[in-house]
């Protein structure tokens, strides 16, 4: 499904009528003594894609990470402020982290497969979770998973390879699938090209845009032509504000801060 | 200075450059049918190909400034606003020479009347253009604004000047030819208004992001 | 001129590097041409003879080498995986430092002295010389290697494979075992092995705590022989019989370390795709 540029120009603002996924609300994040982020409050509707855009150190990785508290393995991490998925504070004390990422999973800018082969990979995070009920069952949530993540037809023959022999464009495509078989509700990611060729980023970008039919979707990326190609709304950031966050047709052509403008026109950094 | 920069000032300065010509184009064509001068008719016919051979390298100069430069927001809409006027001036441009045509067909003949009404309707179809131009080179919405709304004044001396001259031709067979020939130059001048307040309306685009063109908005 | 100081440097470099080679060459062939000869079946099988009398072997010996060894890693890989993997994961605190400090001052210890130690709080109070207490001798010298080699090999696992683990819902501590000790295992591997080579010849903890044996000896709480002790006690006898048995032993411990290091460059192969 591509995304749909022949929207009405005049449509009406849809954000109360569309559910939000995720909500930032007077936000901060501290490394320390260091603040990180000040006072965020963004509303991320679900089943779209959201890019970050920023330039180096803006804190949009670090947003990224609070969202599925990966943050929280950092020495001195503290929070203030909310973070709700689907309405529920993510930082309650009540909240089990692990089952958190569960639902919101995420993918690196660096693939990351595990030293196991291609099919112990996908399966790994379904095994954890309990989610197969039989050797039957995790096969079948092994293939679903793989071809969602369009590497199926590539290593159908062989899953018991290595994956650590796959290419680095086949690998990112590994860890998305082995993100999408835990089957979870929002998929982060942070750079998940930068370290791509353009052919392996254009089939990345592509398994992306089709993720938009199930999942919510973050993307981090510091390549403002690849926000524009696939995202639906753009947050555009700062220094550790917001500054601006709209759908990106608006962002990219008429955006509403100067800040916003001067960073898109390279008028800056 | 960014690299875009560098062609975003050499676009504006062909468009200057066309708008200028074109603007001359007007005044010599009004000129010449209020003098009755065919030969500065010729003139303007022959200049014409000026004015083409500039939108051709605006357009192309606007086409590479986006594969290339891939502009966004302020820059993107100022390279989309070039492209449109260029057709637009071509298009006013063109509608000069079509006047001129006319005038030299109407200098078979001596003049149906002393024109009144029609150097009027000649001189604000002028500034209004004019007033376009400067408001898309130097970026000036309200300038924009006020030239949008001075197209009733042409539209009004249109209808004025067509009444006349339908009645002038009914009264006398004679007078039908070159009346003929004047209800097209007033229509030329008609379409040129409406081309300038069309640019004006890309100027509102191009300066506050919004598409007024077919709205009420421009009021 | 300038090509005159790097033709130097590189003759004194490659002098250098002959000289130690050859060192070593004659080493192992002077160990091989006294040792190659005494090397036969009996060596392996046979228990020392009574002094005096020819022939006779070192089974014993190699056998309780290869027990405390054995039981020295058992002893002293969960530590020192514990402790490199609590330095690596939280390595920031105040234990943590202290810990590290802890570890680097071990490694430093003379293995005397890690003997004495051992005879101190093992085979006095329980008054007599053991296997355990060799084999624990042995462990307090591995563990400083091991927690080192170990936390190295835990460090160098990117923190986005671990992340990776995190973000599909593992808990800290499987990811640690399935995904980080994994991705960690050759290198570790390789350090236990070295660590292994390290401590087969371990004389002087060896004489204050598992003493020697004439024979085979079926429980850890007696005095146990060893290789290396066997080596020293039969090298400053005056039998020649015994001198090349010495000898026999020498040449065995050299091709065990050998073995070992082929074992880890085995371990450590590249693998190509």
């Amino acid at each position: 499904m591509e995304k749909n540029i022949l929207k009405e120009a005049n449509e009406v603002d849809n954000k109360t009528a569309t559910k939000i996924e995720i909500e930032a609300s007077s936000f901060n994040f501290f490394y320390g003594a260091k603040q990180a982020l000040y006072n965020i409050n963004i509303k991320i509707p679900e089943k779209s894609i959201t890019a970050f855009i920023g330039p180096s150190g803006c804190g949009k990785s670090t947003l990224l990470r609070s969202i599925n508290r990966m943050n929280d393995i950092v020495i001195g991490s503290r929070v203030e402020g909310k973070m709700l998925l689907n309405e529920q504070d993510i930082y309650a004390k009540s909240v089990d982290v692990v089952a958190l990422r569960r639902r919101v999973g995420m993918v690196f800018q660096k693939s990351t497969p595990f030293p196991k082969s291609i099919f112990e990979n996908v399966a790994y995070g379904v095994k954890i979770n309990g989610l197969a009920k039989s050797r039957k069952h995790l096969q079948e949530i092994v293939e679903q998973a793989l071809k969602q993540g369009a590497l199926w037809d590539e290593v159908k023959d062989r899953l018991n390879d290595s994956a650590m022999a796959l290419s680095g464009g086949q690998q990112q495509r590994l860890c998305i699938a082995r993100t999408l078989a835990v089957m979870p509700e929002v998929i982060l990611m942070d750079e998940p090209c930068s370290a791509l060729d353009p052919i392996a980023t254009e089939k990345i970008e592509q398994l992306i845009a089709e993720l938009r039919e199930k999942y919510t979707v973050i993307i981090v990326t510091h390549n403002m032509q690849q926000a524009t190609r696939v995202s639906d709304y753009t947050g555009f950031f700062l220094l550790g504000k917001l500054i601006e966050f709209d759908e990106t047709e608006k962002i990219f052509t008429r955006p509403k801060e100067k800040k916003t403008e001067d960073y898109i026109t390279g008028r800056f950094g | 200075m960014r690299i875009i920069d560098g062609d975003l000032t050499k676009l504006k300065e062909k468009l200057t450059l066309m708008g200028t010509f074109t603007e001359t184009a007007i005044d010599l064509t009004i000129k010449a049918l209020l003098e009755s001068n065919s030969e500065i008719s010729n003139q303007v016919i022959v200049d014409d190909d000026k004015i083409d051979k500039l939108e051709n390298e605006i357009v192309k100069l606007a086409i590479d400034v986006m594969v290339l430069r891939q502009p966004a927001a302020g820059d993107l809409r100022f390279t989309v606003t070039c492209l449109q006027s260029a057709a637009i001036i071509e298009r006013v441009a063109d509608h000069a020479v079509n006047i001129a045509k006319h005038v030299k067909a109407l200098n078979l003949e001596p003049p149906l009347k002393p024109y009144v009404d029609l150097p009027r309707m000649a001189k604000v179809t002028n500034e209004m253009f004019h007033d376009s131009l400067q408001a898309l080179i130097n970026g000036n919405a309200e300038l924009a604004r006020q030239t949008i709304r001075k197209d009733d004044q042409v539209d009004e001396l249109f209808h004025l000047i067509y009444d006349e001259l339908i009645s002038i031709m009914k009264s006398n067979p004679d007078t039908v030819t070159r009346g003929t020939e004047l209800l097209f130059v007033i229509k030329h001048l008609e379409r040129m208004a409406d081309y300038a307040t069309n640019i004006c309306e890309m100027v509102i685009y191009m300066m506050e992001g919004r598409m007024i063109k077919h709205t009420e908005e421009a009021f | 001129m300038r090509k005159f100081i790097d033709k130097l440097v590189f003759g004194l470099c490659s002098l250098s590097t002959v000289l130690v080679l050859g060192i070593l060459f004659l080493i192992l062939i002077y160990i091989l041409l006294n040792g190659i000869t005494s090397v036969n079946l009996d060596f392996f099988t046979q228990l020392p003879k009574p002094v005096g009398e020819e022939g006779g072997g070192m089974a014993n010996a190699i056998l309780g080498s290869a027990i405390m060894v054995v039981i020295a890693t058992i002893i002293s890989v969960p530590v020192s995986l514990a402790a490199a993997i609590y330095l690596a994961e939280f390595g920031r605190g105040k234990i943590a430092v202290i810990t590290r400090f802890m570890v680097d001052v071990l490694a430093g210890v003379p293995s005397i002295v890690i003997g004495i130690f051992i005879y101190t709080i093992v085979v006095l109070p329980m008054q007599r010389f053991s296997a355990i207490a060799g084999a624990l001798a042995l462990a307090m010298i591995m563990v400083p290697t091991l927690v080192r080699a170990t936390e190295e090999a835990i460090r160098l696992v990117p923190q986005t494979v671990k992340e990776a683990g995190l973000a599909l819902g593992a808990p800290y501590w499987r990811v640690i075992i399935e995904i980080v000790l994994v991705s960690a295992h050759k290198a570790i591997i390789s350090g236990i092995l070295l660590a292994i080579a390290r401590v087969a010849g371990e004389t002087a903890p060896l004489l204050f705590t598992a003493l020697g044996n004439r024979f085979f000896v079926k429980v850890l709480d007696r005095p146990i022989a060893s290789l290396p002790v066997q080596i020293y006690t039969y090298a400053v006898s005056p039998y020649d019989d015994w001198h090349r048995q010495a000898w026999a032993a020498t040449f065995l411990l050299v091709m065990f370390v050998l073995l070992i290091n082929l074992s880890v460059r085995y371990v450590t192969r590249n693998k190509s795709s």
